[in-house]
């Protein structure tokens, strides 16, 4: 049986009484690449926030790879389930790069030589190693970033919830951290991205899951995305190469596929 | 390794924090006052050539507990009433020479080391763990909230604020510490759950330190034969 990730009829109320979830029935496949995609306050945050345990549930239930996420079972589901915070100044607490990676392996009681090893592991990975006994204060935000994501490696999750992982980027900083996302999916680790960044959306996902006002809208392949209504619904604009190729028959998978379909056409010319 | 001279600050911390103890309790047995005085400066003079040590720093420490040693030292040399009798104030400047070298030692243990190390240091000794995790915590947040606390003054600064005494700059100085224990306060529940998320569970372990290196214990036996050597001179020898 394939491992997947079950969320059945999950709410969640905040104390001040907005509802975030709302009966959110959702299977995501593991291993893959899911996309949550919707509007700011659908609730996307709330649910990546049940996925790692920081909320255990209260009404409906969630199931990761056969394990039921209980109180008793958080702190366990929690070492296979990494969660990367949208802002990476409230992950971040230590007084050096390094410390701060080493956080979560010493609260796994490991032996030093392994703390020792996935510290060093988690940098050379996000391409920080130089940076390890600078505070990381002091960081640029693409530099914050991959330092909290060294942080949540260093746990070597099976699977990595990225909340907003793209908001504040540059060019150059964003490259640098699809490039560690896509060897980091190569070895295997699950990745469930929350964004209401489309396009990249549309390049990246396996699997797209889109949210509106705490519930499920639609999910499935990313062909979901250029349902214009579906989308305009769910408060999100179509990707935009989507909007390029709307009514000429074909809708390209990928920025490459589109260049491969647009050159000869050039050249004909 | 680090180049340059690190006497204390590239030193061991529990071997530093046991020689600083045994250095504290022979303070206690010296009533010599230029004893007292010699070693004052000889820790002034190392501190300051310690290259992991930044003298601001020491000198802005020092400049903290000077008023408590000035205020010290008048009343115990009025201990005996006006006016002042010679054995009263020589009794006030050696306490107050004692507390003055208690400071610079404390300095030499705490001066150039990481607060995490020094924890570290604290929990191969058996020391409750909620107390050692309370004063890890306690020493984040600090941090956090100087932070916010420097964040806060430059927005203000930014929009032109000057500080006075005008009801105007007050209210305002008043929203800006507000929403800036707010925003603390904020920030520290963010923070909580960032260290949930990574299996934080009520009690931080401190993982085991590397072991001290033969310069290490060198370090600790000069400071031993330093001490002896002192509590023997101060014998009058």
């Amino acid at each position: 049986m394939t491992e997947c990730m079950e969320i059945k009829n999950l709410s969640y109320r905040y104390p001040d009484g907005t509802l975030a979830l709302d009966g959110l029935s959702l299977t995501i496949p593991l291993p893959s690449r899911t996309f949550i995609l919707g509007s700011n306050g659908c609730g996307k945050s709330t649910l990546l926030r049940h996925l790692n345990g920081l909320i255990v549930p209260e009404a409906g239930s969630v199931t990761i790879a056969g394990r039921q996420l209980t109180k008793k079972t958080a702190n366990s589901i929690r070492q296979n389930v990494g969660l990367l915070f949208d802002n990476p100044d409230t992950q971040i607490f230590s007084p050096s790069v390094a410390a701060d990676v080493r956080f979560g392996p010493v609260n796994l009681r490991l032996k030093p030589e392994e703390i020792s090893r996935r510290v060093e592991e988690a940098l050379r990975t996000v391409e920080l190693r130089e940076l390890a006994e600078k505070s990381p204060y002091n960081l640029s935000l693409g530099q914050k970033k991959r330092c909290a994501i060294a942080g949540v490696l260093a746990m070597e999750p099976r699977i990595l919830l990225l909340d907003e992982p793209f908001s504040g980027l540059d060019a150059a900083a964003l490259r640098q951290f699809l490039h560690t996302l896509s060897s980091l999916y190569d070895t295997g680790v699950t990745q469930i991205v929350s964004t209401h960044d489309v396009d990249l959306a549309y390049e990246w996902a396996e699997y797209v899951v889109i949210m509106e006002r705490g519930r499920v809208k639609a999910c499935g392949g990313r062909e979901l995305m250029r349902d214009a209504d579906l989308m305009s619904e769910a408060g999100l604009d179509l990707p935009l190469l989507v909007r390029l190729f709307q009514g000429m028959g074909q809708i390209p998978d990928s920025l490459e596929q589109a260049r491969q379909w647009i050159d000869p056409n050039i050249r004909r010319e | 390794m680090d180049g340059g001279n690190r006497m204390f600050s590239g030193w061991e911390v529990r071997l530093r924090l046991a020689a600083v103890t045994l250095w504290l309790i022979g303070l206690l047995f010296m009533d010599r006052l230029p004893l007292l005085l010699l070693i004052s400066l000889l820790l002034l003079a190392m501190i300051a050539a310690d290259q992991g040590m930044q003298m601001q720093s020491v000198l802005r420490q020092l400049r903290g507990v000077s008023p408590f040693i000035l205020l010290m030292l008048i009343t115990l040399s009025l201990s005996g009433g006006l006016p002042l009798q010679k054995t009263a104030v020589l009794f006030a400047l050696l306490i107050c020479l004692r507390v003055i070298a208690a400071v610079l030692l404390v300095i030499v243990l705490l001066g150039g080391s990481a607060a995490d190390d020094f924890l570290r240091s604290l929990a191969v000794l058996p020391l409750p763990p909620v107390y050692l995790s309370l004063l890890f915590l306690v020493n984040r947040y600090i941090h956090m909230l100087t932070r916010e606390f420097s964040l806060t003054r430059q927005a203000l600064r930014a929009r032109l604020y000057t500080p006075s005494i005008r009801p105007a700059a007050l209210k305002s100085m008043g929203y800006a510490v507000g929403g800036m224990f707010i925003r603390g306060y904020d920030l520290s529940e963010q923070v909580y759950d960032a260290m949930r998320s990574r299996c934080y569970a009520g009690v931080i372990p401190f993982d085991e330190m590397t072991r001290p290196q033969m310069a290490d214990w060198l370090k600790l036996a000069a400071a031993v034969l330093l001490l002896a050597s002192a509590l023997y001179l101060g014998k009058g020898v």
